[in-house]
Formats: C-alpha cells, sequence, structure tokens
C-alpha cells in the first residue's frame, strides 16, 4: 500500500471520520450538565460502534480476498458430446458454438469465462476447437485432444492476380475423404480441370484466365458416387499489367531466338534481339550498349553461354550491379560451358552441377498415366508434346528456387535472389519445338512464367489480404497506405483504422457482413478487389483451420506458472455492507434514544406488570 | 258507421301524398348513389349502393306519413269544415258508447258527413325541394356516369365488366405449345406447356395461350424475322408457325408486361450414315478361287432410311497408263428397320467383267426420307481388287507409285556440254570424243522426243518411262476413280479449250483453265497434255517446229562424232525454244532474289546505318472479342466500379455478327434482351456475364509481373547482399 494507492487514502478519511466522531461524543459528555451526564457504558457503547461502523466501511471497500479452490475449466466448442464428465472442481462451460451441453455454464466467449472463473490450473477444449475470437494465447496449459480432420477441404490457396490468358493454379488438400474428385469450373459451368484426391494429399487445378476482369471460378469436391460434398468459389482478378521490357543477347542466331522474338511480339513483350556472330557482326535489333542506364530500363536480359563468353569487363559489371538494383538475368546455356563460364556463373551464385550433354526430356506424362480419369478429361485431345532437350546442368544450390520442371520433376528452370534482383537459369535449348508441334500455348505459358517470375518486380500497388475472408470473420488488411476504406457489394465506404501495432505492415482489421466482391481503396487511390464468401462456403476450411489453430495453443507453453491449488480472488462486498448497515442503524437508534436505561425499565416495568397481571389472574 | 269509411279515406289519401312525397324527394339521391356504384363497381356496386338507400327511404316515407293518424285527422276536418261543430271526434266514437246529448250531436254530424267529401285533406306536394333535388341529381348522376375513363384507370378502380380494351393489364395464365413434327418424322404430335421448345427442323408450332382479362391484340415478336399475330378463339389465342432455324420469340399482347424471350431451337435433321459392315476394310484382295462377292452396308437415320438404295458398282480394267473403267449403277433394297437398313447384294465377278489386275469398286448411296429434299450420301466405297500377280500382291494395297521423275539435260546444259567437249577435243581420243559425242547426242535426242510430244509426234523409242513423263512430279491429271469416301465434288462444267489457249498468256489472270480443283493447270504450266500441243498459237508452234528441226540436226551431227558442226543447231534449238517458252510462259516475278549489290566499303565493319529498317509499327490488332471483354468489365460485379457503362446495343450487334464462333448465340441474345429490359435483375447479368466467358477468347499468355518484396522485404535484400 503504497502513498498514491486509492486504498491508504480511504483508509485516513474513515480513520478521519472515526476520530471526528469520538471527539464529538466526548466533548458532548464534556459539556452536559452534571447529573444529565450519559452513563458511562452507554458512552463506551457508542465509541465501539463509531469504530466498528468506520472498519465495515473499510472493509466495504476493500473486502478481504476469499479463498478458492481451482480445477480444470472444460470449455465445450463446435461438435462436442452433449453430456460431458466432470472431476470435482472442475467448471464446465460452453461456447455459443457448442450444441446443448448438459451441465455447462453458456459464455459468449472463452474471455469471459476466463474472467468468471479466473484460476484453471488447466483448460481443456473440447470438440473441434476454438473459433478465431478465442484464439488468443492463454495464460495456462490448454489441453486439446484434436479431433480428426474434417472430410472435405482443409486447405486451399487461391490464386493471386492473373495475367490475361495466363494460366493460375488452385492449391489445396482435402481432409479424410477416403477418394474422390475436385473439379474446377469457370465463370460458364464448365468443368476445365479436375484431380482426384487422396486423404491429406494436396491437389492442384489449372486454367487460364482470359479478358481483364473479375471472375468466379467454382470448386467443387465431389465424392466417389458423383454427389457435391463441398463447394467454394474461387475468386480471380484478371489485370492487364504492362509487359516487362526485355534485352535477349545471343551469340548465335537460333531458331530459338527467332521464336522468343516472336512469341515477344504476338504477347506485347518489349523484347529487343542482339545477336553478336562474332567479328563485329550484329543481328537482330540495333544494339543495346550494357551499361547502367540502359540496364535500368530494363526488367530482364536473356544471356546465352556464347554471348556471355564474349562480354567484356565493364559489360559484366553493369549486369551485375543491375541485377543487384533489381533487374531479372536468366542465363541460357547453349552447349558446354567452359570452366570459365561456370566459374563466372558461379559469382552470381549460380552454381551449376552436371556434364555437358545435352538429355531429352518430356513436358508431361503420357495422357493415361498423367491422369487416371482421362475419359472425363475436359481438355480437347491434343497431340502429345514432342520432346525437347536441355544440358544436363541443374543449380543445386541451396539458394535456388525452382520454377519449371518436366514430367520426372528435373528442375528445367531455377532463379535465385542476388540483391534485388533474381538470376535463373535455363536449360532447355529447343522450346520452340513447341510451337512447331501447335502447342505456342505451352510455349507461352512456360516463358511467362520465366519472364514474370524473373523479370524485375511490379510496382507493388495493391492492398493484401490474408487468407480466405469469410462473413462474419475478421480479415487482416495489409500495406494500406493512407486513410482507405472498404467499399461493400451496398456501395456503402467502411473506413479502415490501421493497427499501429502492425508497424510497416500496415495492417488493418475489416468484418464482412455480406458476401461478394468488396474493394479496398486507399489513399493513394489504389485499388484492390478482394472476394468475400458467404459464411457456409466449405465448412470444413474452417474447421480444419480452427482445428490447427487450436492444436497450436495447445502446443506454446503458458504464459503463467500453474497457479497453487488454492487462490485467492477478489471477495464479496455484500456482507460487509450488510454488516454495515446494521451497525449504523443500531448507532443511530442508539444515539437518539438518550434513556436507554430508562427504556430498560419501562421495558422491565411492563414485563413485570404483565407477569403480575398473569400472576393475578392465576390467583383468580 | 257509414260516415267513418269516407274520413278515413281522406287519411289515407294524406298518407299515401306524404310518402309519394318523401320518395319524390328522395329518389333522386339514390339514383346519385345507384350511379356512383356502377361506376365504380359495377352492377354490384350500384345494388349494393342502391338498396340500402331505397330501404332508408322507406323507412323515411313511412316515418313520415305516420303522422297523419286519426288525431290529425279529427283537429283537420274541425278546422276544415266548420259544419262539424268541433265534434269530429264523436263520429270516431263507438256509438254505443256516446249517450245523451253527445249522441244527438253525433246523429247530426253523420247526416252531414258528405260535406266532408268535398274536402281535399292532403299535404301540398313540396314542389320546389323535388324539383331542385331532381335537376341536382340529373347532373350528379351525368358527372358520375361521363367522367373521364382514364382517371378512373389512374386511381386503379378499373370496370372490368365493361370491356378488355380499357381493363386492368393482362396476364399470361396459360400457355402450350402443341408442336408437331413434319410428317416423315413419324414422330407424334405433342404438347408442352414450357415456353421454350426444342422442336424438330419443320416441325409447326401452334401457341394457344391464354389472359385473363382478355387483351384486344396479341402477337408473336420475332426479333430476326416476321412477327406472327394470334387470334383470337373464344377465350384462348392462337397462331402458327413453321420453325426451320432457331429462334428467339416474345409474347406481346396490348397491355401486357415486357415478357423474356423464349427460344425454339430446331434440331437438323441428322444425314444418314452409311456404315461398312462386310468386308471389314475397306480394301479387300481377292482370295483365289472367289467367283461372288457379297459387301454389306448397313445405313442408319434418325428418322428413316428410304427402302430403295443405288450401289455404284465400278469395274477397272488394265494396268498403268491403261486404266479404263466402266461405271454402272444398280438399285438395291434394304431389309430391317426403317431408322436401321441393311443393304446386301452378290455380286458375280465374272459377269461384272473382272480379270487379273482389275479392281472391283462399289459404292453405297441411300438418301434419308427428309421432306422436301431428301438427304443423300455415298457411303464409303470398297475395293475388291484382283492383283495382276495374286502371288506378288502383298502388302503393298495402293502403296507403290507409279510414277518415276524424268531426268534429262536441257537444251543449255547440252550446248555446255558440246563446248566443254569441243574445248577438250584435242586431249580426247577420236573413240572418247565419239562415245562422249553420243551421249550428248542421246541426252539431245532424250530431250527432242519429250518436246517432241507436245507437238503431237509419236513416241519414239519405246515407251520409255523416261519420255512420256511430265516435268512435273505430279500424277497426270486423269478422270477421279470414284474412291474417295467424300462426297464427289461438283463436275466443273465442260469449257471450251480452244478458246483458252488462243491467249494463252492470259490465263493466270483468267484462272479459267480447267476446274477449280484442277491445281495442276492453274498454278503450273499447262503444255503437258498431248492434245494441248495442236492447240498452240501458230508462232509457237512454228517455233516449236524449227526448233525440233534444230534439235534434230544437233542430234545428227552429234551422234556423227561432230559436235562443232552440232553446236549452231544446238544454240539455234535453244534460241527457238526461249522463243516458244516465251510466248508461252506466265510471266510472274519473283520474290526475294532481288538482292542489293554487296557494299564493299560497309562489309564486315557492323555498320547498319540506312540499311535496317526502322522497326516497323506493329498493327494495332483489336481482338475479335474486344467488345465481348468490355461487356465482360462492365457486368462485372465490383464494388463502385466506374468501368464503362454497358453497351448492350453493341453488345447484341456483336453477338449477332459473330454467331459462327459463338457455342450458342441464340443464348447470348436473349440473356442480352433480358438485361435490357429488366436492368435490375441481378441473376440475369450474371447468367449473361457466364454466357460472356464462353464468348471471350483465351489470349495469348503474356507475361505479368512478379510481386514487389515491398520496403520491408527490400530492406531484407539489401541486407543479404
Amino acid at each position: 500500500m503504497n502513498v498514491s494507492s486509492p486504498a491508504l487514502w480511504t483508509a485516513l478519511v474513515i480513520v478521519a471520520g472515526v476520530v471526528l466522531g469520538v471527539i464529538r461524543l466526548l466533548r458532548w459528555q464534556g459539556s452536559a450538565a452534571p447529573g444529565a451526564q450519559a452513563p458511562r457504558w452507554r458512552l463506551a457503547a457508542l465509541i465501539g460502534l463509531q469504530v466498528a461502523a468506520g472498519a465495515l466501511i473499510w472493509l466495504t471497500l476493500n473486502p478481504p480476498p476469499s479463498v478458492i479452490r481451482t480445477g480444470t475449466l472444460i470449455v465445450a466448442t463446435g461438435g462436442s458430446p452433449a453430456t460431458i464428465p466432470t472431476a470435482p472442481g472442475d467448471i464446465l462451460v460452453a461456447l455459443p458454438e457448442a450444441g446443448p451441453v448438459t451441465g455447462a455454464t453458456r459464455v459468449p466467449d472463452l474471455a469471459t469465462a476466463l474472467r468468471r472463473y479466473p484460476t484453471p490450473v488447466r483448460i481443456r477444449v473440447l470438440g473441434q476447437g476454438l473459433t478465431p475470437r478465442d484464439q488468443s494465447p492463454l495464460p495456462v496449459l490448454v489441453e486439446f485432444s484434436a479431433p480428426p480432420p474434417p472430410r472435405g477441404l482443409t486447405d486451399l490457396a487461391l490464386p493471386g492476380p492473373t495475367a490475361p490468358g495466363a494460366t493460375f493454379v488452385v492449391g489445396g488438400q482435402v481432409g479424410t475423404m477416403p477418394a474422390g474428385t475436385v473439379e474446377l469450373v469457370d465463370p460458364a459451368d464448365v468443368v476445365v480441370d479436375l484431380a482426384r484426391t487422396a486423404p491429406g494429399e494436396r491437389f492442384a487445378l489449372m486454367a487460364a484466365a482470359r479478358a481483364p476482369g473479375l471472375a468466379l471460378f467454382d470448386l467443387r469436391l465431389r465424392d466417389p458416387a458423383g454427389a457435391v460434398v463441398e463447394r467454394i468459389a474461387i475468386p480471380v482478378e484478371t489485370m492487364a499489367t504492362t509487359p516487362p521490357r526485355v534485352l535477349v543477347l545471343a551469340g548465335a542466331p537460333t531458331a530459338e531466338t527467332k521464336y522468343l522474338k516472336r512469341w515477344a511480339e504476338d504477347s506485347g513483350v518489349e523484347l529487343t534481339l542482339d545477336i553478336d556472330v562474332g567479328a563485329g557482326v550484329r543481328l537482330g535489333d540495333a544494339p543495346v550498349p550494357l551499361n547502367a542506364t540502359t540496364l535500368n530500363e530494363l526488367d530482364l536480359v536473356i544471356l546465352d553461354d556464347r554471348r556471355w563468353d564474349s562480354l567484356g569487363g565493364g559489360q559484366r559489371a553493369a549486369l551485375t550491379a543491375a541485377v543487384n538494383g533489381g533487374m531479372g538475368l536468366l542465363f541460357r546455356p547453349t552447349g558446354p560451358l567452359s570452366a570459365a563460364t561456370r566459374r563466372d556463373w558461379a559469382g552470381f551464385g549460380v552454381t551449376l552441377t552436371g556434364g555437358d550433354e545435352a538429355v531429352p526430356l518430356r513436358l508431361d506424362l503420357p495422357a493415361k498415366e498423367a491422369t487416371p480419369g482421362a475419359e472425363a478429361e475436359p481438355a480437347e485431345e491434343t497431340e502429345a508434346l514432342p520432346e525437347l532437350a536441355r544440358r544436363d546442368l541443374t543449380d543445386e544450390g541451396s539458394g535456388a528456387v525452382t520454377l519449371l520442371r518436366d514430367a520426372d520433376g528435373v528442375a528445367l528452370a531455377s532463379w535465385r535472389a542476388r540483391g534485388r534482383g533474381r538470376v535463373g537459369v535455363w536449360t532447355v535449348t529447343d522450346s520452340y519445338a513447341l510451337v512447331l508441334t501447335g502447342r505456342p500455348d505451352r510455349y507461352g505459358e512456360m516463358w511467362s512464367a520465366l519472364f514474370s517470375e524473373i523479370g524485375r518486380a511490379g510496382d507493388d500497388s495493391r492492398a493484401e489480404v490474408d487468407g480466405i475472408a469469410r462473413v462474419g470473420a475478421r480479415i487482416a488488411v495489409c500495406r494500406l497506405v493512407g486513410q482507405a476504406n472498404v467499399l461493400g457489394q451496398d456501395g456503402r465506404a467502411h473506413g479502415l483504422r490501421v493497427d499501429p501495432a502492425a508497424g510497416d505492415r500496415a495492417c488493418a482489421a475489416y468484418w464482412p457482413e455480406q458476401p461478394g466482391w468488396h474493394l479496398i481503396r486507399d489513399g493513394e487511390d489504389r485499388q484492390t478487389a478482394f472476394y468475400v464468401q458467404p459464411a457456409d462456403a466449405a465448412p470444413s476450411l474452417v474447421m480444419a483451420a480452427n482445428r490447427l489453430a487450436t492444436l497450436a495453443l495447445a502446443g506454446t507453453a503458458p504464459t503463467r506458472a500453474a497457479p497453487a491449488s488454492t487462490s485467492d480472488a477478489p471477495g464479496s462486498p455484500w456482507p460487509w455492507f450488510a454488516g454495515l448497515l446494521v451497525v449504523l442503524s443500531g448507532l443511530w437508534w442508539f444515539e437518539r434514544n438518550r434513556d436507554v436505561g430508562g427504556w430498560v425499565a419501562a421495558l422491565r416495568t411492563r414485563v413485570g406488570r404483565r407477569q403480575s397481571g398473569s400472576a393475578a389472574r392465576l390467583r383468580k | 258507421m257509414t260516415a267513418i269509411p269516407v274520413l278515413l279515406n281522406h287519411q289515407t289519401a294524406a298518407r299515401a301524398r306524404a310518402g309519394l312525397d318523401t320518395i319524390a324527394l328522395g329518389l333522386p339521391g339514390v339514383f346519385v348513389l345507384a350511379a356512383l356504384g356502377w361506376r365504380l363497381f359495377g352492377v354490384t356496386g350500384a345494388v349494393i349502393a342502391a338498396l340500402p338507400g331505397l330501404i332508408a327511404l322507406a323507412a323515411v316515407a313511412i316515418w313520415r306519413s305516420r303522422r297523419f293518424d286519426l288525431r290529425w285527422l279529427i283537429g283537420e276536418l274541425d278546422a276544415r269544415i266548420p259544419r262539424f261543430e268541433d265534434s269530429t271526434a264523436l263520429l270516431f266514437r263507438d256509438r254505443a258508447a256516446v249517450a245523451g246529448l253527445a249522441a244527438l250531436q253525433r246523429d247530426r254530424l253523420e247526416s252531414r258527413v258528405h260535406e266532408a267529401a268535398a274536402v281535399d285533406l292532403r299535404p301540398d306536394w313540396s314542389q320546389r325541394p323535388i324539383l331542385i333535388a331532381w335537376g341536382a341529381a340529373v347532373v350528379l348522376i351525368a358527372a358520375v356516369l361521363l367522367w373521364p375513363a382514364a382517371n378512373t384507370a389512374e386511381t386503379k378502380s378499373g370496370a372490368p365488366g365493361r370491356a378488355g380494351t380499357t381493363g386492368s393489364a393482362p396476364v399470361l395464365t396459360g400457355a402450350r405449345l402443341r408442336i408437331t413434327p413434319p410428317a416423315y418424322t413419324g414422330l407424334p404430335v405433342r404438347e408442352q406447356t414450357a415456353l421454350d421448345a426444342r422442336v424438330p427442323e419443320g416441325s409447326r408450332v401452334e401457341w394457344l395461350i391464354d389472359f385473363a382479362p382478355q387483351p384486344s391484340t396479341v402477337g408473336l415478336e420475332f426479333p430476326e424475322s416476321t412477327p406472327v399475330s394470334l387470334t383470337r378463339d373464344g377465350r384462348r389465342w392462337t397462331g402458327t408457325r413453321i420453325v426451320d432455324r432457331p429462334l428467339l420469340y416474345r409474347i406481346e399482347a396490348t397491355g401486357l408486361a415486357q415478357q423474356r424471350l423464349n427460344r425454339l431451337d430446331a434440331v437438323a435433321d441428322a444425314a444418314p450414315v452409311v456404315r461398312l459392315v462386310e468386308p471389314e476394310s475397306q480394301l479387300v484382295q481377292l482370295t483365289p478361287g472367289q467367283t461372288t462377292w457379297t459387301p454389306v452396308f448397313e445405313a442408319s437415320d434418325d428418322y428413316g432410311v428410304i427402302e430403295t438404295a443405288i450401289l455404284r458398282i465400278t469395274v477397272t480394267r488394265g494396268d498403268g497408263e491403261n486404266v479404263t473403267f466402266e461405271q454402272r449403277s444398280m438399285p438395291l433394297r434394304g431389309q430391317g428397320a426403317a431408322k436401321q437398313l441393311r443393304f446386301s447384294t452378290t455380286l458375280d465377278l465374272a459377269r461384272e467383267g473382272m480379270a487379273a489386275g482389275s479392281d472391283l469398286i462399289v459404292q453405297l448411296v441411300v438418301s434419308d426420307n427428309r421432306v422436301p429434299e431428301r438427304q443423300q450420301i455415298e457411303g464409303p466405297s470398297v475395293i475388291l481388287r484382283w492383283p495382276a500377280n495374286l502371288a506378288m500382291a502383298d502388302g503393298l494395297d495402293g502403296m507403290a507409285m507409279r510414277i518415276m521423275p524424268a531426268y534429262f539435260a536441257s537444251q543449255r546444259q547440252i550446248i555446255i556440254n558440246a563446248e566443254a567437249l569441243i574445248a577438250e577435243r584435242r586431249r580426247l581420243e577420236p573413240r572418247a570424243l565419239m562415245d562422249r559425242s553420243n551421249v550428248i547426242g542421246e541426252e539431245q535426242a532424250a530431250l527432242r522426243l519429250r518436246y517432241g510430244q507436245f507437238m503431237g509426234e509419236e513416241a519414239e523409242g519405246g515407251g520409255g518411262s523416261g519420255i512420256i513423263l511430265p516435268t512435273s512430279d505430279a500424277p497426270p491429271a486423269r478422270a477421279p476413280l470414284p474412291t474417295s469416301d467424300a462426297p464427289a465434288p461438283a463436275q466443273a462444267p465442260v469449257h471450251d479449250d480452244h478458246d483458252d489457249h488462243d491467249d494463252h498468256g492470259g490465263e493466270a489472270a483468267g484462272g479459267a483453265m480447267g476446274s477449280e480443283v484442277d491445281v495442276l493447270h492453274e498454278f503450273g504450266h499447262a503444255h503437258d497434255t498431248g492434245e494441248a500441243a495442236t492447240l498452240f498459237a501458230p508462232q509457237t508452234r512454228s517455233a516449236l517446229a524449227r526448233a525440233l528441226d534444230a534439235m534434230w540436226s544437233s542430234e545428227r551431227e552429234l551422234r556423227q562424232g561432230r559436235p562443232e558442226q552440232a553446236l549452231p543447231f544446238a544454240n539455234e534449238a535453244l534460241e527457238l525454244l526461249k522463243e516458244a517458252q516465251r510466248a508461252t510462259r506466265i510471266f510472274l516475278p519473283r520474290l526475294g532474289n532481288d538482292l542489293p549489290p554487296v557494299d564493299f566499303a560497309r562489309r564486315l565493319t557492323g555498320k547498319r546505318e540506312d540499311i535496317v529498317a526502322e522497326t516497323a509499327e506493329r498493327p494495332e490488332r483489336s481482338p475479335a472479342d474486344a467488345v465481348a471483354a468490355d461487356a465482360w468489365r462492365a457486368l462485372e460485379e465490383r464494388p463502385g466500379s466506374t468501368s464503362a457503362a454497358l453497351a448492350l446495343g453493341a453488345l447484341d450487334r456483336w453477338a449477332r455478327e459473330n454467331g459462327g464462333r459463338l457455342a450458342d448465340p441464340l443464348a447470348l441474345r436473349a440473356a442480352i434482351d433480358t438485361v435490357r429490359n429488366e436492368p435490375a435483375c441481378l441473376d440475369c447479368r450474371r447468367r449473361l456475364r457466364a454466357l460472356l466467358w464462353t464468348a471471350l477468347q483465351r489470349p495469348a499468355p503474356s507475361p505479368g509481373r512478379r510481386e514487389a518484396p515491398g520496403a520491408r522485404g527490400q530492406r531484407y535484400l539489401d541486407a543479404l547482399r
């Protein structure tokens, strides 16, 4: 109890009051005429009562803590059994998602339960797990015997913004359903891709975006009988992006460079082809000097090994600096690499292992191996892809990220970060054969992936919404700039307040109230569309997420040590207040009735008269 | 007591007068009420309004007449007839109850009762109020009945009983489609209540539509066709139309709310399909000892195959160049159900005229029962081959090429060879010179014979395969054998070759040399047909003839080992040949080899100024589905969208123009129409958007940009360096 604590001051005030009252009593007593003085016992009683009242006021204001025995807080969540056995001392609470549970106290959330029963030794969570509302670090040990994962979808990765014509991938995982299929259905209700599912295995479905705009695909999970188990909308935003500016430096004109140039022209990529065949003869477009100024305006430079050998030191240094500044650099080995080239490229971090041979590769497995349900394949029957050739080189370093693989899983393209830019390797030497055999789409997809992943990054002009937004569940909207708001389907704007604790991620919370497309507009008038799923879309996703989060809570150490088996809790002031009332009313009555002795005498005579009367009656 | 009835008559008359007066006063009000009720609610309204009024009027009339009671009569008689001496009351007393003086007085009055008959005790008509009431009533009733009808419609109180035209908006209460497929299909007439239907092509569709209340006119609007107006038949509107192509239509009626478009899909009659049952492959070899052949075909159709079909039989004879064929047709009758008929016949090989080296080709031509014109289909042709040498005819079924390309030296090459020989002759033995000269002479002979063919000369040297062949590798054009599975192309009209060859040089422009399929004649040099040689222009002919003469002389000299003497003839032949070629050749500019002279000052310097063209402007190709893509964006449910307004007119035009490449143009156009008429219907917009997705093409995959790492990510990456 330090000086600033209110308890000290209240105690002082109470003591002062009591002392004043006692002094007043004594002065009255002293100033009273002799004979009119109260008897000594009355004075003592009044003083005693005043002191008692003061003590009781203090106790009312600061009730002594009560001692509570502690047990396990059993929390029933959604899917809990109706009857839950409890040991003596356990407290059973039911959260709103739980069904009817006999003998449970209904609480609106876990925090309320912890406020009411603050000192459990541990918390045991029953059922499917805590909802996001209750998923905060808990002060005590959490037990959670997780139920098996739900039957339907347990994980889903939504595609990001897609360029027109580009493909996007929807990945996910299915829970315990033994067999089934997932279908990706396009906005016109046509199945564009399907895959078999197995419990616990991931699936990936691919489709192509078309014109810019917002589109809703549909993901359907079907059981072996064909009935739809779950479905969820897959929002796809197609945005036209500024095409990258690419410089292709080659040491010889090949079909590869020719078809690359053609594809770039068709797909709007600004591609400059510069072929140096030696002896000062340059083919292709007007040559671009390699210096910091020109390279800063480029997004990607594609270099083959022959051209690399002919580059001067200054040009190599300019390239290195440009990569550090964010430009992409793609090495394209076309033949056996000299030791010097390997060493140079290793200087970029690209440590290539493998021989100097060309080896064949297959992009797709034969159709019947690829999809067991080939008869349901919605894509038109196309000829098998041709066999391509690649250099037998791989970047085995730890920082390499594989971008494209062939059917056997061998990396065809990989990249690694260097400074702000990326350095990649593309080992296929005759990808143009895809165009010649009538698959320009595959060719375009592969080179699109190379250009977009290795090239310079975009302008980062989007806010970010984590995960799957859902009606009634809070979402975090990050990377906000300035005063942002969210436009709902009803056209009303809801302001967003950036949480200062989020730091430079600049996140704000938003609770969607209605399904459909929403739009985040922030201070710089950047617009980001996101889709809010209805509350009942793919419930197993929510169940799986809750289960995982609760398991994670159960895995973390409690924030405070386990309390003793008994503990204190704030006591109730009401008994003390009742006592105070009794004492005060007694004090009041005792002060008003000055002649307590006379009152007692009168009481005694009245009793005596009644007794004598009854005696007389007896005598009669 | 005879007096009292006379007096009581006065009372009755007064009562009647009072009642009539009341009625005369009140009736106009009742009429006004009735008119109002009729105007607002029809006959029932009039009755309902008039009845209480009449009852109230009757009550008032009775109440008013009740005033004229006995006391009023007595007082009135006393007041009006002095001779009753104020004693009228005695008259109404019972005679027995009156005694004494009163009885005397009563007797006196009884004798004067007849005087009372003359007086009129009836109250006066209340004329002015009655007149005013009737006048006002007439004005009011006229106003109620003549008030403009539109006003009543505006106040939503139409009178349905009057006429359908001014009634409330008609509503479609029932609609049925009676579909009568064409008779040949054999399908029954069916009725359906749905307004969308799939009907066989050529069906008669009859609409039976009920409305309540009845509109004045009803019609069917076809956005791309003439409308059909329905006729009323009792309570039902009917109309018919033949559906010969997919159609959209809309039911329209005066006052009917705008309906959505319905669609009628015309299912086209499929052409019959002929399947080869036996033999299993289209080319079979004759087995040794086979004398008959039984090909079996099966023809199926969605509605029915005509029972009689035609079997085309072609028998070829001969070998190599000398193939002749003979074609005949024979009718066949099929067996089985009408939708699937089986045709077979047994052909006697000897009677068909087959011999070693012949092919027997049969082809079934069937037709279905479509009306008006049948669909005729030529089935696959089957070849029974009798190889010339049965033992050797293994494996190479129809694979061997009969043509080898011809190789011979040109006239220019002959001259070059001869000059080379002359140059070398000093170092050569006479024998060797003779041999080489002879070889050149043979080449000269081959060339002469080749050109000689054009002039109609007989081929000499015994039909050598190297001579008869044209310079082109393509097989010579000849009448096509009916081995094609596809329907035979339409025969080009036979044209007169003579006219064409007069202006041979212009044939490329005219393009009339031969039929459209004859690519060889269209693009190649056409002088390699035998009879064409007689059709050259005269100077060309003479040039060619002189060239042949010169060749012959050249050959003669060469064969005798005198190349010097041969050379002038050879050169003359070359000149003449060139002249003939110039006269008959089509000169086309040859592109690609008009190279600029090499600039040695620049060579191997790498300088490209003024040589390499500026990068050509890429033509802006607006994609074919730009309109659809715009509509796709305009229809998106982006909140606060600022994208362009939905241009439905342009989209509809686009759908009409690009109907060929759309999967379901009718559905798209119906959806456009629905969105246009119901702009607030969200589901309609979503449906239109779904249909637009099918209309959009996937553009060429274009690379996007990877996402920027953000400020913190950049700091991390910079720190990694």
